[in-house]
C-alpha cells in the first residue's frame, strides 16, 4: 500500500525540481477603498506545512485567492514553482497549484470518483479520456485519503468529514506540487479536524508545500511547521508556532487575553515537536496598551488551570 | 431516484422521437391518409436514386406535406432542443435548478429584439433581421444582468435570479410600449401579437435552414465545454482550482445560449418552461453528467414541444392556441408537482 501511494507523486520537474515554491513581492490588495494587505513578502518552500493565522478579516482567504491566480494584485509580483503567475495559463497553473475549499455542500449527485477525477482536468485534452494511468492516479487518491470504500457512492450523501477527505483526494489526483486549504477544517467536528490535518501534514511530508489558512490555532501549532501571522494588513510574524502564538502577539493581533503553553502530549508524528495549548481569558476591552496588560491573565482563575 | 443507464434510455428518446413526428407529419387539417404520408416520405427519402417516378400521391398533397408539414416538424424540433439545452446550459453555469432562459430575462430580451424588428417592419424585409435582433436583444439582456450581479469577481445566484426578474420585466414593459404604439397599424399589431404568443404556423424551409446551423454550432461548443460544465457545478472555487478558467468558459457559453435561444426565440416566440423543466426531468432520469444530460435534454425538448404543437394543430375549429399557452400550462403544473413530490429537487 505504501509503494501505492508514492506513486501519486508524478515523475515531473516540478515536483522534484528544488525551485522554491511561492514568492511574493511586496504584494498589495485592497477591495475599492478598504485596503486588505500592502507590502507582502513572502517565501515558501515545498515539503513544508505552513498554517497562514489571523484575525477574521486579515485577508487570509485573500492571499489565497490570489496565490491561485483568481484575483488579481492590484500591486506586486507571484511567482509559483518560479514561473511568474501572470503569465501562466489557468490550465498550467493547476499543475502546478490547487486548493482544498472550505467544506460547502455539493448538490449534486456526481458519485466521489467523479469528483475525484476532476483532479485530471489539467492534465487532459478537451476530448481526451482518462486514461488507463489516469485511472490508477484517482484510485491512489483515494485510496491515500481512506475515500476509495465509497467511491461509488453520491457525493451528496456524505458527511462533512468524509467530502472534505474526497476533495483532497482530488488535490492529490491533481499532483500539483502546491495545495492550499483555506479554512478546511471549520465547519467539521474535531475528529475529523484532525483527521483532515493528518492528511494534509502527509502530504507536506511527501514533499509538497501544503498552505492552510486555519482558525484553530492549537491544531495549527500542532500540525504546521511554519506559522505566518497576518494582521492588521501586514504580515507581522513569521516562524515555529511555538515563536508565532505568543500570548503578546494574541493580545495585540487578536485582542485575546489568553494563557499560552506547551502540551504535555508529545505527538511522535511530527517529531517529537509539541503542540501549544491555549487557554483563553477574555476579550481585550480596550485597544491594545502594551505596558498595562501585561499581569492582567495571572491573576484570572482559569490562569491555574 | 436513482438514475438510468444512458444508452438504452437514448435509444428509447430515439424511438420515441421519431415516432412523435412521424405522427406529427401525419396528422393535419388537410385530409392526407397516412399511407399517403408515408409513401410520399419515402418517395422524398429515396428522390436522388428514383427521380421522376410517378406516384399515386397528388401533387397537392406532396407539396402539403414536403412544404407545410415537414419544416413546421423539424422547426419544432429544432426549438424544442435548443430551448431545453439552453436550460441545461444556464442551470449547469449558474448552479441553480432555476435558470432558465425565460427567468433569466434572455427569452424577454430576444422577445423585444424581435418585436423591435417587426415594428420598423424590419422582419418584412428579409428573414435575418428578425434572428439578429432577437439574438441581439438576447444577448445585450444576459450581459446587463450578469454584470449586475457580478460583485468582487463573484456572482451571487440570489442576485442573479432578482437582476433577471427585474430587466426581464423592464423587456416585458417596453414590448408592451412598442406593441401599443403599433396597435395604430392593425396589421403589424397582429402580427407582434401572434408572434408573442409563440407559434409555428407557416414556419418553411428557411426557418430551418436558420436553426439549423446554429443549432449544429451551439450544440458542438456546448458538448465540447462538457467537462467544464461538470466541474463548475460542483464549485466556482473548485472549478478555478482543476484549471477551469471560469470567467472565459462562462463567457463563450452566455454568447452561444444567447445566439441559440435568439434564434429558437426568433422564429418560435416566447415559448415558456421548456428551458426550465425539461433539462430537470432529464437530471433526475440520468444524473449529472452533462455528456449525457445535453444530448438526452436536446431529445426530450424535442419531442415535448413536436407533441405540444401537435396538440394545438389537433383543434379542427378555427380558434387559434398559441403554443406558448400549451407548453406554460402543461410545463407549469408538472413543474410544480415534481416540486412538491420532491422538494429535495430544488437542491437537486
Amino acid at each position: 500500500m505504501q509503494k501505492k501511494i508514492e506513486q501519486s507523486i508524478p515523475n515531473d520537474d516540478s515536483f522534484s525540481a528544488n525551485a522554491l515554491a511561492i514568492q511574493t513581492t511586496k504584494l498589495a490588495f485592497s477591495y475599492e477603498d478598504s485596503p486588505i494587505f500592502s507590502g507582502l513578502d513572502l517565501q515558501l518552500d515545498k515539503g513544508q506545512m505552513v498554517g497562514l493565522i489571523g484575525p477574521n478579516g486579515a485577508g487570509k482567504s485573500t492571499l489565497l485567492r490570489l496565490l491561485l491566480g483568481i484575483m488579481k494584485p492590484e500591486s506586486g509580483d507571484i511567482t509559483i514553482m518560479e514561473r511568474p503567475l501572470a503569465r501562466v495559463r489557468r490550465r498550467d497553473l493547476a499543475r502546478l497549484i490547487t486548493l482544498v475549499p472550505q467544506d460547502s455542500q455539493i448538490n449534486y449527485a456526481f458519485s466521489v470518483e467523479d469528483v475525484v477525477a476532476m483532479g485530471r482536468n489539467p492534465w487532459l485534452d478537451r476530448f481526451q479520456p482518462a486514461s488507463v494511468n489516469d485511472l490508477a492516479i484517482i484510485e491512489n487518491a483515494m485510496l491515500h485519503t481512506d475515500v476509495l470504500r465509497f467511491a461509488k457512492r453520491s457525493i451528496n450523501q456524505l458527511s462533512g468529514g468524509e467530502r472534505q477527505r474526497v476533495l483532497i483526494a482530488r488535490a492529490i489526483a491533481q499532483q500539483t506540487p502546491i495545495i492550499l486549504l483555506d479554512e478546511a477544517t471549520a465547519n467539521l467536528d474535531i475528529c475529523h479536524q484532525l483527521e483532515v490535518l493528518e492528511l494534509a501534514q502527509s502530504l507536506a511530508k511527501q514533499g509538497r508545500l501544503v498552505v492552510a489558512a486555519i482558525h484553530d490555532l492549537a491544531m495549527a501549532s500542532r500540525f504546521c511547521d511554519r506559522l505566518l501571522l497576518l494582521a492588521q494588513q501586514q504580515l507581522q510574524d513569521d516562524g515555529a508556532p511555538h515563536e508565532v502564538i505568543t500570548e503578546q502577539n494574541l493580545k495585540h493581533f487578536f485582542n485575546l487575553h489568553a494563557q499560552v503553553r506547551p502540551s504535555s502530549i508529545c505527538d511522535t508524528n511530527i517529531g517529537g515537536r509539541r503542540g501549544l495549548v491555549i487557554n483563553p481569558i477574555g476579550a481585550v476591552k480596550t485597544p491594545t496598551n502594551r505596558t498595562t496588560t501585561t499581569t492582567a491573565s495571572a491573576c484570572h482563575p482559569l490562569a491555574n488551570a | 431516484m436513482k438514475p438510468l443507464s444512458f444508452p438504452p434510455l437514448l435509444f428509447a428518446l430515439a424511438i420515441i422521437l421519431l415516432g412523435c413526428s412521424l405522427i406529427a407529419v401525419i396528422v393535419g387539417p388537410s385530409s392526407i391518409g397516412t399511407t399517403e404520408t408515408l409513401q410520399v416520405l419515402l418517395n422524398l427519402l429515396s428522390q436522388n436514386k428514383l427521380e421522376g417516378i410517378i406516384t399515386d400521391t397528388l401533387v397537392w398533397q406532396q407539396t402539403v406535406i414536403y412544404q407545410v408539414r415537414l419544416p413546421r416538424v423539424i422547426t419544432a424540433l429544432l426549438v424544442g432542443a435548443s430551448l431545453a439545452v439552453c436550460g441545461a446550459v444556464l442551470q449547469g453555469l449558474f448552479r441553480n435548478p432555476l435558470a432558465s432562459p425565460s427567468i433569466l430575462g434572455v427569452s424577454s430580451g430576444a422577445s423585444l429584439g424581435a418585436v423591435i424588428a417587426i415594428f420598423f417592419g424590419l422582419s418584412a424585409t428579409t428573414i435575418w433581421a428578425l434572428p439578429l435582433f432577437a439574438f441581439a436583444g438576447a444577448g445585450a439582456t444576459l450581459f446587463i444582468v450578469y454584470r449586475i450581479a457580478t460583485y468582487r469577481g463573484h456572482t451571487p445566484i440570489g442576485t442573479l435570479l432578482l437582476s433577471g426578474v427585474a430587466v426581464s420585466a423592464f423587456n416585458v414593459a417596453m414590448s408592451s410600449l412598442v406593441l401599443a404604439l403599433a396597435l395604430q397599424n392593425w396589421e403589424v399589431g397582429k402580427s407582434i401579437v401572434y408572434w408573442t404568443m409563440g407559434g409555428l404556423d407557416g414556419r418553411n424551409w428557411y426557418h430551418v435552414l436558420l436553426l439549423l446551423p446554429v443549432f449544429i454550432f451551439s450544440m458542438l461548443v456546448i458538448l465540447s465545454h462538457q467537462r467544464d460544465l461538470d466541474i463548475m457545478l460542483v464549485g466556482e472555487t473548485h472549478a478555478n482550482a482543476v484549471g477551469v478558467d471560469v470567467p472565459s468558459v462562462r463567457l463563450y457559453l452566455l454568447l452561444i445560449t444567447a445566439l441559440l435561444t435568439g434564434c429558437a426565440v426568433s422564429v418560435a416566440g416566447g415559448i415558456g418552461f421548456i428551458g426550465l423543466v425539461v433539462p430537470h426531468i432529464t437530471r433526475l432520469l440520468i444524473g449529472p453528467h452533462h455528456h449525457r444530460l445535453l444530448p438526452l435534454s436536446a431529445m426530450l425538448g424535442a419531442i415535448i414541444l413536436v407533441l405540444a404543437d401537435l396538440m394545438v394543430r389537433g383543434d379542427a375549429s378555427h380558434t387559434i392556441i398559441p403554443l406558448g399557452v400549451i407548453t406554460a400550462a402543461m410545463g407549469a403544473p408538472f413543474f410544480l408537482f415534481l416540486l412538491m413530490k420532491q422538494r429535495k429537487l430544488m437542491q437537486v
